[in-house]
């Protein structure tokens, strides 16, 4: 049922998530009852004070963590009724991934990194290197596909984990402070790749941040205090 | 091949820590084969100085010579009895012999010595006196009446080439036997209990002497592979009749050389095994290492879904490609070694406790190293397996990792 009009569906939807931490014993109320929808093409920031959830709601989404309560879906599935196998297929599937930083396979070279993730997903090897030609293209470094992260600079590494990101066609794209450890130019080019695969592509982005001038560019702000929503404010910005 | 591609460039990743596990392999490969090498040398030439050079691999007697050695128990030489031999398989030569003791003088000295009657022609097959003359000649027929006495035996008589010996013994059926021989050369073995105890007759004369005409008190047999000691006595067992003959392969005729063997290869086993662990232990604690440092990684791997699977593939294929380099070259290393002191045997100093437990078994305290292919490439195997299982666990530790708590680190 879910699958068939999956399309129609919100791409994120929560029901009442709560986390947990160390029940047993000093816990940590993580999340208290997040009720949340993200539909296709939203550029949408959690923000909130340290210690907030933010990771935590990121991690439950992306399928990484279960929720101690309430549930989940992803385009109408329940990613918590997934065995640890079924999850990490549905995370190579459907999800695309930037973490804070050391985002990439320190040994493979950015146009393999990109390319692994479709080598795993069982793509023909020409059309995986192909695309991931193309999807460096775009995130602006097509000088740079036979460098090895160690080769690039913080700001080129997080570009190569979008590209990657988006390499499996993903529902969606999670990024956890992609951009904490930039400088504000690196800063500022990243969002502006991420605009752009937002506008022109129709990519959904969830991101987390701290940063104002990151949060200054999303058009919806989902603000996270002690685990729950806070405030969830639409906003229009100027692209581009 | 995917796999395989990152297996290999991690393993050129961090060069320091794989050349650290890859030589902690082709040590112990090095050490457990030489040590192998060794242990198996020192049998091998324990087994070739007495079995290969002096008692045959295998022998025919009377039924009973075996557990009562005495002339009554000798069997008759005949025709019959020796084309039986030849038409067995896996036989090349029949060495006949007559085995007593006797009192042996010179002038002024006397000994117990051990006599042995031998077909100078035959004998060349075994222990091929000829060629271990140290001073004198060897038999020119079988009836002459000399005799050629172990290198220390002489001394101790305090005799020369060309001096007489006087033999007094007991012959056959309880009749005195003695004589006087020229002593016409001395022989030296690689046995020092030979050496001072040895007389060697020829068979005519030795049989006149024990007043044993045309008896033996064995046949040694020369076979084509020494393995095959054991089938060989089978056969020729069941062409002979088994009221009169015993055949006896070498592990029958000398239980406490097997046994000695076998104890001494007990204690080298448990030392190996010290080894294998010790290895195995160093080996798991690279591979541990090397997977805490990934950690992280290894979280990113699982998280954007990498199955578990891949990872532990991968994990794998580093291991098993250093493993393989590793036994390797720890064969290629240590075959020199062992080459080294198969050419030039290590002599033991004859005060050492090794030394006297060679010499209480009749042998020259050296040791020589064997060279047989498998003692190398089953150490290599060994280790290599052993590699294997200890890093199986890290290997499935870290596949198993979850990914939150992985980049947590
Ligand atoms: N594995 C864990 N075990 C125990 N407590 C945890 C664990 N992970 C997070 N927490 C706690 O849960 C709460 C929420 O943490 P979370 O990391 O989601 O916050 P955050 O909003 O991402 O913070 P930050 O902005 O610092 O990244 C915090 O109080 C944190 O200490
Ligand atoms: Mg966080």
């Amino acid at each position: 049922m879910p699958t068939q009009n999956g399309n129609n569906m919100s791409v994120i939807r929560t029901e009442g998530l709560t986390k947990v931490y160390n029940p047993d014993q000093v816990p940590v109320h993580a999340l208290n009852g997040v009720d949340l929808t993200i539909e296709k093409g939203e550029f949408t920031a959690i923000v909130g004070p340290s210690g907030s959830g933010k990771t935590t709601l990121l991690n439950i989404i992306g399928g990484l963590d279960e929720p101690t309560g309430g549930k989940a879906f992803i385009r109408g599935t329940d990613i918590s009724t997934l065995s640890d196998r079924e999850l990490i297929n549905f995370r190579l599937n459907h999800i695309g991934f930037v973490f804070q930083s050391f985002n990439l396979i320190p040994v493979l070279t950015a146009l393999e990194n990109v390319s692994f993730i479709m080598q795993m997903q069982g793509r023909p090897a020409k059309e995986c290197r192909e695309k991931s030609i193309e999807l460096l293209e775009e995130v602006g470094l097509k000088d740079k596909i036979n460098k090895r992260p160690s080769e690039l600079s913080g700001g080129q590494q997080q570009r190569v984990a979008v590209a990657r990101a988006l390499a499996s066609k993903p529902d969606f794209v999670l990024a956890d402070e992609p951009t904490a450890n930039l400088d504000s130019v690196s800063t500022a080019e990243l969002l502006d790749m991420m605009a752009e695969l937002n506008e022109v592509e129709d990519m959904t982005f969830i991101f987390s941040t701290h940063d104002q001038r990151v949060i200054d560019r999303a058009r919806r702000v989902i603000t996270l205090v002690d685990g729950k929503i806070d405030s969830d404010e639409e906003r229009t910005v100027d692209s581009g | 091949m995917l796999y395989l591609k990152l297996a290999w460039r991690n393993i050129w990743r961090n060069k320091r820590r794989t050349f650290i596990t890859m030589l902690s392999i082709i040590v112990a490969v090095m050490l457990s084969s030489v040590m192998r090498t060794m242990n198996e040398g020192s049998y091998e030439q324990m087994i070739e100085n007495t079995v290969g050079i002096f008692t045959g691999y295998v022998q025919i007697h009377q039924k009973g010579y075996w557990d009562d050695k005495t002339l009554e128990n000798t069997l008759v030489s005949s025709d019959t009895l020796f084309q039986i031999i030849a038409q067995t398989p896996g036989i090349t030569k029949a060495v006949p012999r007559i085995e007593s003791y006797a009192l042996v003088a010179g002038e002024n000295q006397s000994r117990a010595a051990m006599v042995i009657g031998i077909d100078p022609e035959k004998e060349r097959s075994l222990s091929d006196p000829q060629n271990r003359i140290v001073t004198g000649s060897y038999f020119e027929d079988l009836n002459e009446r000399s005799v050629l006495l172990g290198t220390d035996l002489v001394q101790r008589l305090e005799l020369q080439v060309g001096d007489s010996l006087v033999m007094i013994g007991q012959g056959f059926r309880g009749q005195s036997a003695a004589g006087l021989y020229e002593v016409k050369g001395t022989v030296r073995f690689p046995n020092p209990e030979m050496n001072k105890s040895l007389v060697m007759m020829p068979l005519g004369t030795a049989q006149f002497f024990l007043a044993a005409p045309d008896r033996l008190t064995g046949i040694s047999l020369i076979i084509e592979d020494s393995d095959d000691a054991e089938s060989v006595t089978k056969i020729l067992s069941g062409y002979l009749s088994s009221e009169d003959y015993e055949v006896m392969d070498w592990k029958e005729l000398m239980p406490e050389l097997v046994q000695a063997i076998e104890s001494d290869r007990g204690s080298g086993l448990i030392i190996i095994m010290i080894l294998y662990v010790v290895v195995g232990f160093g080996i798991l604690g690279t591979v541990l290492m090397m997977i805490t440092e990934r950690t992280y990684e290894f979280g990113v791997m699982i998280s954007v879904g990498t199955s578990r699977f891949a990872i532990a593939m991968m994990l794998a294929f580093e291991v098993l490609l250093m493993a393989m380099a590793g036994s390797l070259v720890g064969i290629v290393a240590s075959y020199p070694i062992s080459y080294y002191f198969h050419i030039n045997p290590i002599r033991l100093s004859d005060s050492g406790d090794m030394a006297q437990v060679i010499e209480t078994f009749g042998m020259e305290p050296v040791l020589q190293f064997s060279l047989e292919p498998s003692l190398f490439y089953s150490q290599a195997i060994i280790i290599f397996v052993i590699t294997l299982i200890f890093c199986l666990i890290p290997i499935l530790k870290a596949s198993r990792l979850n990914p939150v708590k992985a980049m947590r680190s």
